[in-house]
């Protein structure tokens, strides 16, 4: 009895719920946004018709999202130069392995798609650049490459987006411990949070009018699917056993109860959505507070589930 | 499963954001997103904002004074709260400031914030100048020689009905009428000021007079205070401003003190000096008349409040009915808690049912926690009837 009254008082030995700062709802938003973000260039470099300039250039968008994401990450580790040791093995029923190297597949399939969005013009103007660092020539054979086998790559960043997408929601759901956590629905919950804060994070930039239709069709989509899933997640909790019932009443009158609502189904989710669908028949200049709020909103749903889930 | 039920202080905050949502929505389908059209204001062609503007004011005036004289808020209660205390110097001051702004930027505070959502870069520009300013104020407030200015012409809690010396009952009722008989007229002021005006009004600022209905429903305004004049005629009034106080038992309170004493703020409405003297553990002296210091209308609902007088509370002080949480009056105040907490409870009887000796161990139990004096223990529980005598003798087989 003596000998656990004094253990207990060790941080080393003593479990500490609260572990994960900032820097895990960072890489979650961005990884999510850098998820929605692969799988709509390749949606738009499949569409037919003309694509805007800016709109080539946005397939860069992924890997520079899943950089500041993967640099967050890399704050949240405690020994940070054992951070290689992910890449010597690969267990296929850890999410962090899966995580590891569905990260490392990113990079290459994403810029070889953005590479092979890009028109002649662009891509010398990247050469020139890219040429006092050697690179020139390199980038040219890569994106030769990327051109004949675009097809595939489409394909490849399709299933790689929704792999990571689905990723960053399982990360959390693995760890069936922590009541708010324990549901099979945050994967695809967290997949169509990605492709509407993707979705809204490419519509902040200056595309074409069929473009940025496009990209609103598939928000609204993406917006509708997260809110039925988080009913069938709160559903799901409530209706399940104590456990579950303990981390839905988090959301559901418990302290996270206003911000949930609020900032994720209020501001994130019913707004921008409102504001989308009333657009065209009320003539409202959304071209940027509907995206900004659904960038708020998917954030916010990260920020809260991980703190929340540690309450 | 049973059917969420948000917490007051928690569905309070989710409303708010959905009222903001639908105010900012309204503000810029009115055009108040627009810095020519509320610049107009200034230059007489369009008095659209002010209109708004005075219509709100005298539409929450009016609904919280019909409201009150039907007993169903507290009129009081919620202007203390929800206005500021009277600053006259700084408030004069700051009114030119903000008028100023309002004409230098196009956009006031508010509408600012709803051109930055239409995509107006002014409109963002402006929002930044408020927080800019807010930020350089608040590192200058409390510095010599402006925190002087900061706190020039405290008045406190100041109402019209204080400046014309009304009675308390009848003031804020006669006031809204006045008020209200300002905007009428104001109102029909402005719609000849925009006639009058409309020759020098720029294309994107033009007036919007009121249609019929829109006058109907302004006129109307005139007759809701007539209506709250009367009803301060029915008895059942809001002179019973104070909701009806629900009670605690000493012994719950007791329980609570030990078990979750997080969960429970206890307030003693006696005097200071007696307070100090004696009070319930954990207990705050707050005396009555400075119970409206403590914000109770704006504090987190999270706790439940206990009053405890020096008796019984007939009912609630006005300061804690804004308390958006629970709020108890303790089962015969001090006097109540003394008889059952600091003095030892009467010897049992031999015989006592098992419920009563629970009861004595347990007052015996929070005597000795908040006084240090052991209680004889309780007598014996009387002894079981004995069984009917086992045939066959003892042992194993029988």
């Amino acid at each position: 009895m003596n000998e656990i009254d004094i253990a207990r008082h060790s941080l080393l030995i003593d479990p500490q719920l609260h572990i994960w700062g900032w820097e895990i709802p960072v890489y979650l938003f961005l990884g999510g946004m850098a998820a929605g973000v692969m799988v709509l260039t390749s949606l738009l470099v499949a569409r037919k018709g003309e694509r805007s300039p800016v709109g080539c250039w946005l397939g860069f968008a992924a890997p520079v999202l899943v950089t500041v994401g993967m640099a967050a990450l890399f704050f949240d580790l405690a020994f940070k130069l054992h951070a290689w040791r992910f890449y010597l093995a690969f267990r296929w029923t850890s999410p962090m392995s899966w995580g590891a190297w569905i990260l490392v597949a990113v990079y290459p399939a994403s810029l070889a798609l953005a590479l092979a969005s890009l028109g002649d013009g662009q891509a010398e103007r990247l050469a020139i650049h890219l040429r006092r660092f050697g690179l020139a020539e390199p980038m040219r054979r890569f994106r030769d490459f990327a051109r004949v086998h675009l097809a595939g790559l489409r394909w490849t960043n399709l299933g790689l987006g929704i792999a990571l997408g689905v990723y960053t929601g399982i990360l959390l759901s693995t760890l069936g411990a922590r009541a708010l956590w324990s549901s099979p629905v945050l994967g695809p919950l967290f997949l169509t949070s990605g492709l509407s804060t993707g979705a809204a994070f490419l519509m902040l930039f200056r595309l074409s009018e069929e473009e940025r239709h496009f990209l609103a069709f598939w928000d609204k989509v993406a917006m509708g699917l997260e809110v039925a899933l988080l009913l069938l997640f709160l559903l799901g909790l409530s209706t399940g056993g104590a456990e579950g019932q303990r981390g839905a009443a988090l959301l559901l009158g418990g302290p996270w109860t206003a911000p949930f609502w609020s900032l994720v189904v209020i501001a994130g989710l019913a707004m921008p959505l409102l504001l989308e669908t009333l657009k065209s028949r009320l003539h409202l200049r959304t071209a940027t507070m509907a995206p900004l709020l659904v960038l708020v909103g998917g954030f916010a749903l990260r920020w809260i589930m991980v703190a929340a889930g540690q309450a | 499963m049973t059917l969420p039920i948000l917490p007051t202080h928690q569905l309070g905050l989710v409303l708010a954001v959905l009222i903001g949502f639908a105010f900012g929505f309204v503000l810029e389908r009115a055009g108040f997103g627009r810095a020519p059209k509320l610049a107009a204001q200034f230059y007489g062609t369009d008095m659209t904002v002010f209109k708004v503007m005075f219509s709100a004011i005298v539409t929450a005036m009016l609904g919280l004074v019909l409201a009150s004289t039907m007993g169903l808020a507290d009129f009081k209660a919620v202007a203390d709260s929800a206005a500021s205390a009277t600053f006259l110097v700084p408030m004069v001051a700051g009114g030119f400031l903000l008028g100023a702004g309002f004409i230098i930027s196009g956009y006031c505070p508010g509408t600012s914030f709803v051109a930055t959502a239409s995509g107006k870069l002014d409109g963002l520009y402006t929002v930044l100048g408020v927080i800019v300013g807010q930020v350089v104020w608040a590192e200058l407030e409390w510095r010599p020689g402006f925190a002087s200015f900061h706190n020039a012409g405290n008045f406190g809690n100041y109402y019209l009905w204080d400046l014309f010396h009304l009675p308390a009952r009848t003031g804020p009722v006669v006031m809204a009428l006045a008020v209200t008989a300002m905007a009428v007229a104001c109102f029909f002021g402005a719609e000849k000021l925009e006639k009058v005006l409309a020759r020098r009004a720029s294309p994107v600022a033009m007036a919007t007079p009121a249609r019929r209905p829109g006058r109907l429903i302004f006129a109307g305004f005139a007759a809701v205070p007539l209506v709250a004049l009367a009803g301060l005629a029915i008895p059942s009034g809001s002179r019973a401003q104070a909701r009806g106080a629900a009670t605690i038992a000493q012994v719950d309170l007791a329980r609570r003190l030990f078990d979750e004493p997080w969960k429970v703020r206890v307030l003693d409405l006696r005097s200071f000096e007696v307070c100090s003297g004696k009070r319930i553990p954990g207990a705050e002296c707050v005396p009555a008349d400075k119970l409206s210091t403590l914000g109770l209308a704006e504090a987190s609902s999270s706790l439940d409040l206990v009053l405890v007088g020096e008796g019984d509370l007939s009912e609630l002080p006005a300061p804690a009915s804004a308390y958006p949480g629970r709020v108890f009056a303790l089962q015969g105040g001090w006097k109540g808690w003394e008889a059952f907490a600091l003095t030892p409870p009467a010897p049992l009887a031999a015989g006592a049912s098992a419920a009563e000796i629970e009861l004595y161990q347990l007052r015996a139990g929070i005597r000795s926690a908040m006084t240090g004096m052991k209680t004889a223990p309780p007598p014996p529980p009387p002894a079981a009837a004995p069984g009917a005598p086992r045939k066959g003798g003892a042992g194993c087989s029988g």
